[in-house]
């Protein structure tokens, strides 16, 4: 196996188009799945040496998030915890306190978990995911990037660089509910579900909009929140006042 | 496919190795630089017994690459005593009876030594929250986070 750590997006691509070439980044699944045997690689790329995979800027847009920032150092910035509460949970829920030092959300996505804990949250979040390949950038929405266990929209050549999370919209936040019967730092969780709520404003206690979605429910993350919402139950909670309990939908 | 030289600081001392692609920082540490205080347990990033610092964050050392430490620096359980001087983490451990076996105790203390360098006066569920990706299957805890709790209070002079 080669090891190679590209400081460009265009290197790095191109060493990904080629055979058996993995993306390493935190590599809290990649190694234990190397040496369990399941993914034997023949490339490494570490996307680490990457600028834009590392860091987290701010403006007036929302946030960036590089692919293999930790979840050590989400929880550290000084306003994503305040702007992104949930999302900042949802990931600091990855693993103990020695995976949180090199645990991405770029790592728990492509992982292809159902059951990856940062998912939910980055989807109700509305992140939008920033994808290298060699034939150049485009975006795509979190949401339609698990096509199912370990099967990712990604092709050959391609790897996610950063997410874009849109700013607060105004008297918004967010929450990450984990239902596990073990914690803290036990993976392989029961369900979960994210509602981002435009809490009390305006005239009484009236929910705006809601975005909520449930993860580990079954092969990729449920809508239950803003688009197939009618059905579910999202949209049925908002515009709803808050003693009527959107939350006797949950679990829909 | 050639070795890969590495250049990198361990507790505080310049070090180089050659390690291939697959060793992990912790197969570096003990069979390259014969630092063989970070254990091997699980191997999968759950036990904590290879925890070691990486540019100061607590890592499994068995979940990162020797070849990713090119460049860094590393602290492990041999660097924390300074000589014959026990780090008092070390010392409440002992006064405390805070270990049986003692394999997951290396990992433990450099975990715990991350904790109050981040926070020096952690609350007990901050200390068993921190130290829950270390696994001890002796102690039950109790004594582990009665012995941190301790050293934190004297090493803030309390």
């Amino acid at each position: 196996m080669r090891y190679e750590k590209p400081t460009t997006v265009e290197a790095a691509t191109a060493l990904l188009a080629g055979q058996g070439a993995r993306v390493l980044a935190g590599g809290t699944d990649l190694l234990v799945q190397m040496r369990s045997r399941v993914l034997s690689p023949d490339v490494l790329v570490d996307i680490k040496g990457i600028d834009a995979t590392r860091k987290i800027t701010k403006d007036a847009s929302g946030y960036t998030i590089g692919a293999a920032v930790t979840g050590a150092e989400l929880k550290e910035h000084p306003t994503l915890s305040k702007d992104w509460p949930g999302l900042v949970e949802a990931a600091n829920l990855i693993g103990s306190t020695q995976v949180q030092g090199r645990c991405s959300l770029g790592g728990n996505l492509c992982n292809g978990s159902p059951a990856a804990d940062s998912v939910p949250g980055m989807i109700a979040a509305g992140a939008v995911a920033t994808i290298a390949g060699p034939k150049g950038t485009r975006t795509l929405p979190v949401e339609d990037i698990m096509l199912a266990p370990r099967k990712l929209a990604l092709t050959a050549g391609e790897f996610i660089v950063s997410f874009k999370i849109p700013a607060r919209p105004a008297h918004g936040g967010d929450a990450y509910l984990r239902f596990i019967p073990r914690d803290p730092g036990a993976a392989g969780a029961r369900g979960r579900c994210l509602p981002a709520l435009h809490p009390p404003h305006g005239d009484g206690h009236r929910c705006g909009r809601m975005r909520r979605r449930a993860g580990a429910r079954c092969r990729r993350d449920v809508h239950c929140g803003a688009r197939g919402a009618r059905r579910r139950g999202g949209a049925a909670a908002a515009g709803r006042g808050w003693s009527e309990g959107p939350d006797r939908h949950q679990g829909r | 496919m050639a070795k890969h030289h590495v250049t990198t600081t361990v507790n505080g001392d310049p070090v180089e190795y050659l390690c291939e692609s697959e060793q992990t920082l912790l197969d570096c540490l003990r069979d390259e630089l014969d630092l063989v205080g970070a254990k091997e347990g699980c191997s999968s990033g759950d036990c904590g017994a290879c925890s070691v610092l990486l540019d100061g964050r607590l890592v499994c050392s068995c979940l990162v690459l020797g070849v990713e430490a090119e460049g860094r620096s590393v602290e492990t359980i041999e660097g924390m005593a300074q000589g014959d001087e026990l780090h008092p983490l070390q010392r409440k451990f002992l006064e405390h009876a805070a270990l049986q076996c003692g394999i997951c105790t290396p990992g433990i203390l450099v975990a715990a030594k991350a904790l109050l360098a981040k926070n020096p006066d952690p609350t007990e569920t901050q200390v068993r929250y921190w130290l829950a990706g270390n696994l001890c299957r002796c102690t039950g805890y109790d004594k582990i986070v009665r012995a941190v709790m301790d050293a934190a209070a004297e090493m803030r002079g309390a």
